[in-house]
């Protein structure tokens, strides 16, 4: 082993930490009298910098290549909306089958019809069944059709409905065409579908961005001892304070929906820490948007993506929000909450650790 | 995989336990970037530079798992990303501009002639850039090293990684000199 190899491993070593503090100290000694030794090393340094940069760099080039999660807010109540919406067009189909094709059929008798229509398709038959069904409640509940739960309240219904067709037979042959005609088809069902697209979309309520410290709870250390540090949200102004707590039928009208779109709360944010402790220190501030969103089926549920969260059908004035070991609780009165990542629909869960509802109620 | 074992095998050098990490890590953390005049090119740099670190701190032993490795990986992007911010000037508006002009020029030339040993070690062949990057970015033994290359023993990896490292130095030497005579 030449020289030049010893000073390298002994520079080696000495950057990659492995000579003990008399070695140090000597090494130290010799760079600042021995100018040329000095110089080596620096060149040496350059050299490893610059080898650790090529390999950082290398690194970060592979995950340049990595695909990174889309982001995701696709509204998750679409889903049964659609469904429903499948099934008012497949009732709507029946119902031009009965209006349509069954008088072309029977034009001399049309009391008949009913059992025509049976004998000729059960599926047809049990479809104009269920239409004739909605259309009376149509009839009756014109005025509160538009309300919110109305778009899935119908196909559920119908569902029933078509897995129990003798029963309905009975309504069907009490019901005769000539009432079906009197409801006056074409304008109801323009009416429903204006219903559809005005109550079918999701309505933010409000939304606000709440910093929580990180908290770190260790479960072995006395609570008193604790780093607690809270984040408090206090209601400070409300722009349209009617709006904060809106029932579903309050928001039926397309005006109602613009409006509440657009009020959003302005809280202020009251930090206040209680008490630090030096040995665990909180990690960092993290922020956090919560949105409240009311969904046109009141799903009651959230959905948690990077640091927005959307609470659906929670609109409580006072919430409070905890990061406490890396899982953020949100406490709603006297209900604490456990928020998990979830970019689709989660139901709340409460939290039943003991331990972790003791921490947080003392913050 | 767990934090454990997530970190078990980044030690062990895999790249995918890393992207991993990357990805798990990015959501959190661009939230946080764009709420900061940030975007999300921004965010998925910081996240990137970010996992480096803890790439580097585990190897080189420097990292203690005390919180979840998601806070830490979040705790250092918030870390580079307000450095990169008070570099930019953009956080402070007055403090920024008088701070910008001030390091610059002795990190220059430092700067420079890593830039030229990075460009160098490209020229080296596929052995000596995995010998030298294990040894000096991942901190691997020379027994370690000298498995994963299919060298016989400690001693063959230690005298590959001497001969790798003349190589790049005369490489930059020889950039040095060509710089000078122009």
């Amino acid at each position: 082993m030449n020289n030049e190899e010893l000073n390298m491993e002994l520079f080696d070593n000495y950057l990659l930490g492995k000579l003990n503090p008399n070695e140090i100290e000597a090494f130290d000694l010799k760079l600042n009298q021995d100018s040329e030794f000095k110089s080596e090393f620096e060149d040496y340094k350059t050299i490893v910098l610059g080898i650790k940069d090529y390999s950082r760099n290398d690194l970060k080039n592979f995950l340049k290549e990595e695909e990174l999660p889309e982001i995701k807010m696709v509204a998750f109540w679409k889903k049964p909306l659609q469904i429903a919406a499948s099934l008012i067009l497949l009732v709507g189909l029946g119902f031009i089958i009965k209006l349509v094709v069954l008088p072309i059929n029977n034009s001399t008798a049309i009391t008949n019809a009913p059992e025509s229509s049976k004998a000729k398709s059960e599926n047809i038959d049990t479809n104009a069944v269920s239409t004739e069904v909605k259309f009376l409640e149509i009839e009756s509940e014109k005025k509160e059709l538009a309300e919110m739960e109305k778009p899935l309240a119908p196909p559920v219904a119908n569902v029933e409905q078509m897995e129990m067709p003798k029963e309905s037979n009975s309504a069907y042959d009490n019901f005769k065409s000539e009432d079906v005609k009197a409801v006056a088809p074409a304008t109801t069902y323009a009416e429903r579908d204006d219903v559809d697209f005005n109550v079918l979309s999701e309505k933010k309520l409000r939304d606000t961005t709440i910093t929580t410290k990180l908290l770190v709870f260790n479960y072995n250390m006395d609570a008193e001892k604790d780093n607690l540090s809270e984040v408090r949200i206090t209601k400070a102004e409300n722009k349209k304070p009617g709006k904060s707590l809106p029932a579903p039928a309050n928001n039926t009208n397309a005006g109602n929906v613009n409006m509440n779109d657009k009020a959003n709360a302005k809280y202020k944010i009251d930090t206040a820490i209680l008490k630090k402790n030096k040995e665990h220190k909180t990690t960092a501030l993290k922020n956090y948007k919560v949105e409240f969103w009311q969904s046109p089926i009141n799903f009651k549920g959230y959905k948690f993506i990077g640091n927005t969260i959307q609470l659906y059908g929670l609109d409580v004035k006072n919430i409070k929000l905890y990061d406490v070991n890396n899982t953020v609780y949100i406490k709603v009165i006297n209900t604490v909450y456990k928020l998990k990542n979830c970019s689709d629909a989660c139901v709340y869960q409460t939290e039943t650790d003991t331990e972790i509802l003791n921490f947080i109620s003392k913050l | 995989m767990n934090d454990e074992q997530l970190v078990a095998a980044i030690k062990n050098g895999s790249k995918q336990a890393l992207a991993q990490l990357y990805k798990d890590s990015y959501m959190s953390i661009r939230g946080y970037i764009l709420k900061n005049s940030g975007n999300s090119y921004d965010a998925e740099d910081i996240v990137q530079d970010a996992v480096i670190v803890i790439w580097e701190k585990i190897h080189h032993n420097q990292l203690e798992l005390k919180a979840k490795l998601s806070t830490l990986v979040f705790a250092i992007s918030r870390n580079l990303w307000l450095k990169r911010l008070n570099k930019l000037g953009k956080q402070t508006g007055m403090d920024g501009i008088i701070s910008e002009n001030l390091t610059v020029k002795d990190d220059a030339f430092a700067t420079e002639n890593r830039q030229i040993v990075m460009q160098m070690m490209e020229n080296l062949g596929a052995n000596c850039k995995d010998i030298l990057t294990f040894f000096y970015f991942d901190a691997l033994d020379m027994n370690t090293i000298a498995q994963k290359l299919n060298y016989n023993n400690a001693d063959t990896a230690k005298a590959k990684k001497y001969q790798c490292f003349k190589q790049l130095q005369q490489l930059v030497l020889n950039t040095y000199h060509k710089k000078d005579l122009i």
